[in-house]
């Protein structure tokens, strides 16, 4: 391996008040900064259209899904929002998001036969289950300052499942046809 | 109710109105009135969210007298201020097949009205952690994301 042309980057991610930290390393032989922009600009994208919908739950009214359906609080909307802002400083894969009739929102991540889903039902709290090729697990009320240690785990292993090497032989993984990216930490 | 009897109601008529319990091979339909529903044409867990209530989830029961029962369900809800978007099927067997551990974790009845032959309600059991291994939101979770899964795509209302 020539070292003289490879720069390894480590990016140090901070985890909130857990005070965990997580590695990832990419191997850029080509720009970094250039890399970082461009994807940063692509996650800021779709993160932007994540929160307008996640903020169009504020217009819902009463009985919008015909089952007497009622609207996220106000608290729940933020709480989403705020974890919404951990995933994004995260680097973390876009999720879909969903809204159900009890006023829960959810975010979930689907690839195959793997699915992670986190839902907000109370101000500052999340609840979430994985299913990872036949396994599955959750928990209940965690508190949203951080990602649970679990969770972080899912994510990685929803991504290795089909991560692919870049143009600039960094460990990317798309993971769904909208070009969605996580970093594998 | 034990979780024996629960699936012990599947075996005997509910509703005077009923046509015949609910068998294994029939499809059902759940009728959607919201776009925040589907995505991409697949259903979203979020559309079972009333297999949790005491009241069940509202189906219809498509070898009975559908398009009959369709319009009258669009026709009140829409009286609410609801707007149809469509309807999402399954098998009656995909259904009940869905298990943790062994458990069953819906039951299906046949809610027939006198102007919806074709009424049914889905239930789900609930499972205590030691039965199903999940706390009680996670589970509740999964079981309505499961539940998605064996429902196919949207059948849209020009379709309908």
């Amino acid at each position: 391996m020539d070292f003289s042309t490879a720069v390894v980057t480590t990016f140090l991610i901070s985890m909130g008040d857990s005070g965990i930290s997580y590695d990832s390393i990419i191997n850029d032989t080509q720009s970094k900064y250039c890399t970082d922009c461009n994807f940063n600009s692509q996650l800021d994208k779709e993160y932007s259209n994540l929160y307008t919908e996640l903020f169009s739950y504020k217009e819902l009214q009463n009985n919008w899904d015909g089952y007497e359906g009622i609207r996220p609080s106000d608290e729940i909307i933020s709480t989403t929002k705020k974890f919404i802002d951990i995933l994004k400083d995260n680097k973390v894969l876009k999720p879909k998001i969903m809204v159900s009739g009890s006023g829960e929102i959810g975010l979930f991540w689907k690839n195959q036969n793997r699915y992670i889903e986190v839902d907000f039902d109370e101000a500052d709290c999340l609840s979430f289950f994985y299913k990872m090729d036949g396994v599955v697990y959750g928990e209940d009320d965690v508190t949203i300052n951080h990602i649970p240690k679990k969770l972080h785990n899912a994510f990685n292993s929803l991504t290795s499942h089909s991560s692919t090497k870049s143009k600039n032989n960094s460990i990317i993984s798309d993971v769904d046809s909208t070009n969605s990216t996580i970093f594998l930490t | 109710m034990s979780y024996e009897e629960k699936l012990s109601l599947e075996k005997s008529k509910q509703s005077i109105y009923s046509p015949s319990i609910v068998l294994d091979d029939e499809i059902i339909a759940r009728v959607l009135f919201s776009p925040k529903h589907y995505l991409d044409g697949e259903v979203l867990p979020v559309a079972f969210e009333q297999i949790f209530s005491a009241g069940g989830m509202s189906v219809l029961r498509l070898n009975y007298s559908f398009q009959e029962s369709l319009s009258k369900t669009i026709e009140q809800l829409e009286k609410d201020g609801a707007t149809y978007i469509g309807y999402v099927c399954a098998k009656v067997q995909d259904i009940r097949a869905i298990k943790i551990k062994g458990y069953r974790v819906f039951y299906i009845l046949d809610t027939a009205t006198k102007d919806k032959l074709g009424h049914a309600d889905v239930f789900a059991i609930r499972l205590s952690i030691n039965e199903c291994g999940l706390p009680k939101k996670a589970f509740k979770n999964y079981i309505r994301q499961e539940i998605s899964q064996v429902f196919n795509k949207l059948v849209e209302k020009e379709e309908a």
